[in-house]
């Protein structure tokens, strides 16, 4: 009977080696390498993306003559121009208020229906669904309807407060009315699919530790906010963060309900950008607002990340 | 405080059957009283139900002789350790036991005070500001009997708390539960399926089998008296050979009682062939095939693999079980018709 030692085991495995050729070595060293594995989709992602990115930074210390063609620099004349344009600074007041009210509110009523919502009964799932629905539909499609339910004069929205003898609304034609109104449909929009997140949050906390608080003699809501918050907080600060960009960001409400009115009261940065780029031409200006778009989005990325996620509990 | 469970029914929500029915159990006050058997039987059910965590279907609770059925677990003056522990993984240690003392609106001295104190005695004072997460399964472990222990409950009750841990750690834990017992000199209510556990720790032990207590009793009574077939084949390291005969009684024996070659005298004489043998350190675990069925056996011979045996069981040292495998005084006889378990 022949016995292996070690020295053997080694002869093995240099045998194995060499039965592949230095091509097959190459790209089997190649391919262990995790950043060779993701490059092909890091590639085009960066390329479209850094691309652009840079391209608007770029274009945003010019002036592009539109008729001519011709392009000069012009430093930063064009932030310069901005921050001195009376709409531009409307409409970025108007988005931050616009991203407060929907965050804000949205996560809240979010969590509030969640916690609700979270029992496996046949009626809270069917709820549940339906209220996903929205999430489905194209904001397109839920701006036109909402332009028609809101409709100050006929609109169902008005008719039901009315019958119901409730004080009506302009909704969104209203000065002090519109900004609200798109803060309502995006909140609502948002809420199955922010619903769906909270519950998914809600099922990972173990059921043990309900009973738990039980035994600890803590009421409902002292069980809310000593347990289910900061057992939630990963969820809930993933709400946030996409949410607040995600308000930054809103455009199609705007363009297909509001045009920025009445009175600019719903112009926001998106759409400024959008019209000084697209409608009026003015392409440097249109890339210094969204180079400004880009700065608070990162910011608040970044605030995010480092302020709120220190109070956020990863288990 | 005495703990009575009264003429009890459960049956959860969507099944067809009841866990258990007219389920009627007296905890001695101060008592170690271990709920023992198979799982699924209906002991986490059992304990459950006296925490206030699972509501009863029939019948009452009573402890200290109020009926607390309806009342909220936390307002039943008791605690419990579960089997996950179940401690709140985004507080640290001392705002786990700090949660509940709080809620019972207990002073902020006293709170400290206690903290400190559980924190002295379970060991683990010098993790007191860190999370669950940074903590090993024996500390975790820990914290959840701190937490327990500051409330000075009337009752523990305790769901196989130390099956999570490895079997050295769990040895330990058995060792400080008893002495925490024994300080304490508070009821415990323990729920395992482990019988080493239930013979080691508890005071009382009350052996269930698919819902219905089969045997109440001490330790010694369940393991040198057992009720019925079930209880003696439960207990025991392994548990008793049982041979049914054919007059539908049973004749049972414990492996440590069988006499490994020819004897004379009155008792149960077997011929077997060795099956395994399994050395256990003090002794070997022995399984034989005796025609109708395998035994297993403790003995410290040393025999070999499919060697013939002659096997003697004393008459002093067999058990008998009439046809309802309900222990019986009268001696049982008639041919072996196979070797018997109770099915599980
Ligand atoms: N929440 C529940 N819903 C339905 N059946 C359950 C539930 N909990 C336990 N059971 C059933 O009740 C029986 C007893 O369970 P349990 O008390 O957990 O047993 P044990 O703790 O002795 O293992 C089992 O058959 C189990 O499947
Ligand atoms: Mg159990």
């Amino acid at each position: 009977m022949s016995t292996i030692d070690k020295n053997d085991m080694t002869h093995f495995r240099k045998l194995e080696l060499k039965q592949h050729g230095p091509v097959y070595r190459f790209f089997n060293n190649m391919l262990k390498n995790p950043y060779v594995l993701i490059a092909p989709a890091e590639i085009i992602a960066l390329g479209t993306t850094i691309f652009a990115l840079g391209y608007c930074i770029f274009m945003s210390f010019m002036k592009w003559d539109m008729i001519t063609g011709e392009r000069t620099f012009v430093g930063l004349y064009n932030y310069k121009y901005i921050f001195h344009d009376e709409l531009f600074l409307t409409s970025l007041k108007n988005t931050i208020v616009f991203m407060i009210l929907t965050v804000f509110v949205g996560v809240i009523f979010k969590v509030l229906i969640g916690v609700f919502l979270n029992k496996n009964k046949p009626l809270h799932n069917l709820v549940q669904t339906i209220m996903f629905t929205p999430y489905i539909i194209a904001t397109v499609a839920i701006a036109v309807i909402f332009k028609y339910m809101m409709m100050p004069n006929g609109g169902v929205f008005n008719s039901m407060l009315a019958k119901l003898h409730l004080p009506t609304s302009e909704w969104y034609m209203g000065t002090k009315s519109a900004l609200m109104s798109l803060a309502f449909i995006s909140i609502w929009q948002g809420m199955g699919y922010g619903v769906l997140i909270v519950i998914s949050g809600l099922r990972a906390i173990p059921n043990h530790v309900y009973e738990a608080a039980r035994l600890d003699k803590a009421g409902r809501t002292k069980t809310f906010f000593k347990i289910t918050v900061p057992l939630l907080s990963p969820t809930i600060f993933y709400l946030l963060v996409t949410s607040s960009v995600g308000a930054f960001t809103t455009f199609d409400i705007v363009a297909m309900m509001t045009d920025g009115g009445p009175h600019n009261a719903t112009y926001m940065l998106a759409y400024y950008v959008y019209m000084q780029g697209l409608r009026f031409m003015n392409y440097g200006r249109a890339m210094a607002a969204s180079v400004v778009l880009l700065v608070i989005t990162s910011g608040l990325s970044i605030i995010n990340f480092t302020l709120a996620g220190k109070k956020v509990h990863y288990q | 405080m005495a703990i009575v469970m009264k003429d009890i029914k459960k049956q959860y929500v969507g099944t067809t059957k009841p866990v258990m029915e007219h389920f009627d159990l007296t905890i001695e006050d101060g008592s170690f009283t271990v709920l023992l058997g198979p799982s699924g039987c209906g002991k986490t059910t059992a304990l459950r139900m006296i925490a206030g965590l699972e509501d009863v279907t029939d019948g009452r609770i009573y402890i200290d002789e109020n009926d607390v059925t309806d009342v909220d677990p936390g307002d039943r003056n008791i605690a419990m350790v579960f089997q996950n522990y179940a401690i709140y993984p985004h507080m640290t240690v001392r705002g786990n036991i700090e949660f509940g003392l709080k809620n019972y609106k207990i002073e902020k001295e006293e709170i400290k005070q206690r903290v400190d104190y559980v924190l002295a005695l379970t060991g683990l004072s010098e993790y007191s500001e860190r999370k669950p997460a940074q903590l090993s399964g024996g500390q975790r472990q820990r914290v959840a009997l701190a937490r327990a222990i500051s409330k000075s409950p009337k009752a523990f009750l305790m769901d196989e708390p130390l099956s999570n841990l490895d079997a050295k750690l769990r040895t330990q834990m058995r060792s400080e539960m008893i002495q925490l017992y024994n300080r304490l000199k508070c009821t415990f209510i323990y729920v395992t399926h482990d019988q080493t556990e239930a013979m080691t720790m508890g005071t009382d032990i009350v052996v269930i089998y698919k819902g219905v207590i089969q045997q109440h009793g001490t330790p010694e009574e369940v393991y040198k008296s057992p009720a019925n077939l079930f209880v003696a084949q439960f207990i025991g390291d392994p548990g008793m050979n049982a041979l049914k005969l054919s007059s539908g009684g049973f004749v049972g024996f414990k492996p440590r009682e069988a006499q490994i070659g020819a004897a004379e005298g009155d008792g149960l004489k077997i011929k077997g062939k060795v099956l395994t043998r399994e050395y256990m350190g003090y002794d070997y675990m022995i399984t034989i095939d005796i025609g109708c069925g395998n035994i297993v056996i403790r003995n410290k011979q040393h025999v070999e693999v499919d060697q013939e045996l002659d096997l003697f069981i004393p008459q002093t040292a067999l058990y008998y079980f009439d046809e309802n495998q309900n222990r019986t005084e009268t001696v049982q006889t008639g041919s072996v018709a196979e070797v018997f378990h109770v099915d599980d």
